[in-house]
């Protein structure tokens, strides 16, 4: 996952749960909405592209799978299960363009050996194993966890678990303006922050 | 050797420290200590989650267009599903009930109906009112709807054998109150963005 992309979510995500973004978009804020959204788009769109799905078929999905979770608001129980419905819904919608797909998408003109190997070459989409699910998961209350730090500490533990390469201190420090040799406890400061936010998660 | 501090055991860890000093920590957890081999397990943990995160973030223009969702679907608030011209179907009738024994008979009471179409329901009652005239009480509800949305300002036409004999629009909460009918048979259609609901042969006042 790139770093960047990460960093860029907009500074509001961090500061409502789940559950005041619910309660937000239904009295009409727009910008919750949004960072409700934002905070669950790699889930989302991760999801079809992983099963080998198009990035016009991911974008389809992912556009049909947020109109669900608007249409979901005011029926939301449980704020914690927001990411378990999303892999459920998401999966779903995967599996029914696939389904679609294999039967209707045929290129008109095809002869009947063309046609078999067309289907072959669409991936048949099954429900996602129970690992799986857990992964993703996981990995999204890891980024949230993340994303809901203070600034500096989601920069840098961003930059640490993120970035490809692993970074040396004097790196670290350049990129986040900070000096040297206050990296490694502003690190071990921000990971107790971490390690609170995801009790019982991870 | 003591604890070593989290920073410490985090940048041993990474390899961030001289190859003694590790030496030092590697000894220390190889002797067992429960505290910090939960701190290395926990790392250990979270970095095995974030390295295999290789989720991938949507074009742009996508998020955005899924942001839009939210300003269209509050402009069309009640546009769902089209359901077209549903006739609605018998859902409860307190009086088709049996009485219970040793109850007496509820000839005064109100007749409670419930009809569903859809995500629909309607929910009805039939009052007898003044001069053997019917008052007709109801309320018209969308399944897992808790705001009223669709189901405020609703139109409602009362039918007598193919003509409309009585208007109303529902309440904020969906509610409607018909008074003084004339005892007979009616059609009560509910008309909705997606479509319209009868609620066909409605009795009223007990047949």
């Amino acid at each position: 996952m790139k770093s960047q992309t990460l960093a860029e979510a907009p500074a509001t995500t961090a500061v409502r749960d789940d559950r005041e973004l619910v309660a937000a978009c239904l009295s009409g804020d727009q910008s919750a909405w949004e960072s409700l959204i934002t905070r669950y788009q790699r889930l989302i769109y991760s999801i079809p592209m992983k099963t080998g799905l198009s990035q016009d078929d991911a974008s389809d999905i992912f556009q049909s799978v947020c109109l669900k979770l608007y249409q979901k608001l005011a029926t939301i129980r449980d704020t914690e299960r927001i990411s378990s419905w999303l892999i459920t819904t998401t999966s779903r919608e995967c599996w029914r363009l696939s389904a679609r797909n294999r039967k209707g998408g045929v290129p008109a003109g095809s002869t009947d050996d063309e046609s078999v190997e067309f289907v072959k070459e669409i991936p048949a989409i099954g429900p996602l194993a129970d690992e799986q699910r857990e992964a993703l998961e996981q990995q999204q209350y890891l980024r949230q966890g993340v994303d809901s730090l203070p600034e500096r500490c989601r920069q840098l533990i961003t930059l640490l678990f993120y970035e490809k390469d692993e970074l040396s201190y004097v790196d670290i420090a350049r990129r986040i303006r900070m000096p040297v040799p206050s990296v490694g406890p502003t690190r071990a400061r921000c990971l107790e922050k971490l390690r609170k936010l995801l009790e019982g998660k991870i | 050797m003591n604890c070593p501090s989290f920073e410490r055991l985090i940048d041993f860890l990474d390899n961030r420290l001289q190859e003694s000093d590790g030496a030092q920590i590697a000894n220390h957890l190889a002797r067992g200590c429960e505290g910090c081999a939960e701190n290395r397990d926990w790392y250990q943990r979270v970095r095995g989650v974030a390295a295999s995160d290789d989720s991938i973030a949507p074009p742009a223009w996508v998020l955005k267009r899924a942001v839009r969702v939210f300003d269209t679907a509050r402009q069309r608030p009640r546009l769902g599903k089209r359901i077209g011209q549903a006739i609605a179907a018998l859902v409860f009738d307190s009086f088709a009930r049996p009485a219970l024994a040793g109850v007496r008979s509820t000839e005064t009471a109100n007749r409670q109906l419930l009809y569903s179409a859809g995500d629909y329901s309607v929910d009805l009652q039939i009052a007898q009112s003044e001069q053997a005239r019917a008052d007709l009480i109801g309320q018209v509800l969308k399944e897992g709807e808790t705001t009223f949305e669709s189901v405020s300002g609703l139109t409602l036409n009362l039918a007598r054998e193919g003509t409309v004999v009585f208007s109303t629009v529902t309440d904020a909460m969906g509610e409607f109150k018909i008074s003084g009918m004339e005892p007979g048979v009616y059609d009560l259609r509910v008309e909705l963005s997606e479509g319209s609901i009868t609620v066909p042969d409605l009795p009223l006042i007990e047949s």
